[in-house]
């Protein structure tokens, strides 16, 4: 006779195995804080290069204005304002960062707790861990 | 009605054997298209642009992930563009980087669609792609969405615009790159595509996961209403030009 119960506790965790558990595998090596500063500090050096990507767009987009300027222009004003702009910028995008990164860890470690449930489900079925011990 | 039925559980039981073989198909024609596509618009790259090399290629993307086949078609791109002009390289490359650098950051699951947009802009039925996100992915999807239709006026904006941007100069780089800018991300049709798109994908999303009957008829008609309204007054604001009998038949279809 097949136990229906045991069949479909080990056909969910193949399934869980073959697809989000090797992910989720991944996510658990780390402890969720050094896991967002990871991300955090991946975000921080990307975001820079795309800031000043778009900065150089812009310097190319106003070079006519910029070189009319260029002997009457208060540099530190200008420094100050594309810092600012860097560091509002930088910030949505940490934030952002957080954000899908904490949820992503959030959503694997249920499905990983989720997992070692049915593991747990499958083990009592057997008879307990202590089972196949002569 | 059973025979139905049988046919259904057929095709599942031939996937669930052979899903290995029919995904790496699907890759292999997705690509294949993808770089028709490309080689038809931006084939500037001779080498790169014949039958052979884009089998090859195409054979190529069947085994990456989808991640892996928006890269590749990004460098087939940029090989293209490099034999028009530096000028549509440069541009090109910043689209490309600032998308790799801002987006694949995040390796999402759902940039085959960055990939099926373009593909389906060029088939006439890009109001497709926010539906079928919407009923098969999640709200971040959008994104995807929006990305696949930047690289899209991408491509045609170089394809239409080519004599220009293979004559640019040093003496003429300033107005050339304002008019590089105002072309790509001025595009007034492109932007009202992205909200059209972005917002008919949400409401599809947050339609279907409602608990009412036939949630998913509902959220399609949703969404391709919602798609036609933008639009509308996207054309009565910004005189973007679309034919809107066209998308209304395309919607349809």
């Amino acid at each position: 006779m097949l136990n229906e119960d045991k069949i479909r506790i080990m056909t969910r965790m193949a399934m869980y195995e073959k697809n989000e558990g090797k992910r989720d595998s991944k996510t658990d090596a780390w402890f969720k804080g050094d896991y967002i500063s990871k991300a955090l500090l991946g975000s921080f050096i990307t975001g820079t290069i795309a800031f000043v990507i778009f900065f150089m767009i812009y310097a190319l987009d106003s070079v006519e204005e910029l070189m009319l300027t260029l002997y009457s222009m208060d540099v530190i004003a200008l420094v100050s304002r594309v810092g600012l702009v860097y560091i509002i910028f930088m910030a949505c995008f940490e934030v952002i960062t957080w954000v899908v990164y904490s949820v992503r860890y959030d959503k694997a470690q249920k499905g990983l707790r989720r997992y070692y449930k049915d593991v747990k489900r499958l083990t009592d079925e057997y008879g307990g861990k202590d089972n196949d011990r002569i | 009605m059973t025979t139905l039925l049988e046919i259904r559980e057929s095709i599942r039981g031939i996937y669930g054997r052979y899903s290995q073989y029919i995904i790496m198909a699907s890759k292999f024609f997705l690509s294949l298209i993808a770089l028709n596509i490309v080689n038809s618009r931006v084939g500037y790259f001779e080498s790169i642009s014949g039958v052979l090399p884009t089998v090859i290629i195409a054979i190529f993307c069947a085994v990456l992930p989808a991640n892996g086949i928006c890269a590749v078609m990004a460098a087939v791109i940029l090989a293209q563009l490099y034999h028009l002009s530096l000028a549509s390289f440069l541009l090109g490359l910043v689209v490309f980087l600032l998308m790799f650098l801002l987006y694949f950051r995040f390796s999402p699951g759902d940039s085959i669609l960055i990939i099926l947009t373009p593909i389906c802009c060029n088939l006439g039925i890009p109001y497709v792609v926010p539906l079928a996100g919407g009923l098969l992915l999640g709200p971040a999807s959008a994104l995807s969405v929006a990305i696949g239709l930047i690289v899209h006026y991408l491509i045609v904006f170089i394809s239409g615009n080519a004599a220009s941007l293979g004559n640019i100069t040093t003496d003429n780089i300033a107005e050339s790159f304002q008019f590089i800018m105002n072309g790509v991300f001025g595009n007034r049709t492109m932007l009202v595509m992205i909200v059209a798109a972005a917002a008919s994908l949400i409401l599809v999303y947050y339609f279907r996961r409602m608990r009412i009957m036939y949630a998913w008829s509902v959220a399609i008609a949703v969404g391709a209403v919602s798609q036609l309204i933008i639009l509308l007054i996207g054309d009565v604001v910004y005189d973007t030009n679309l034919s809107i009998g066209l998308v209304f038949l395309g919607m349809i279809a």
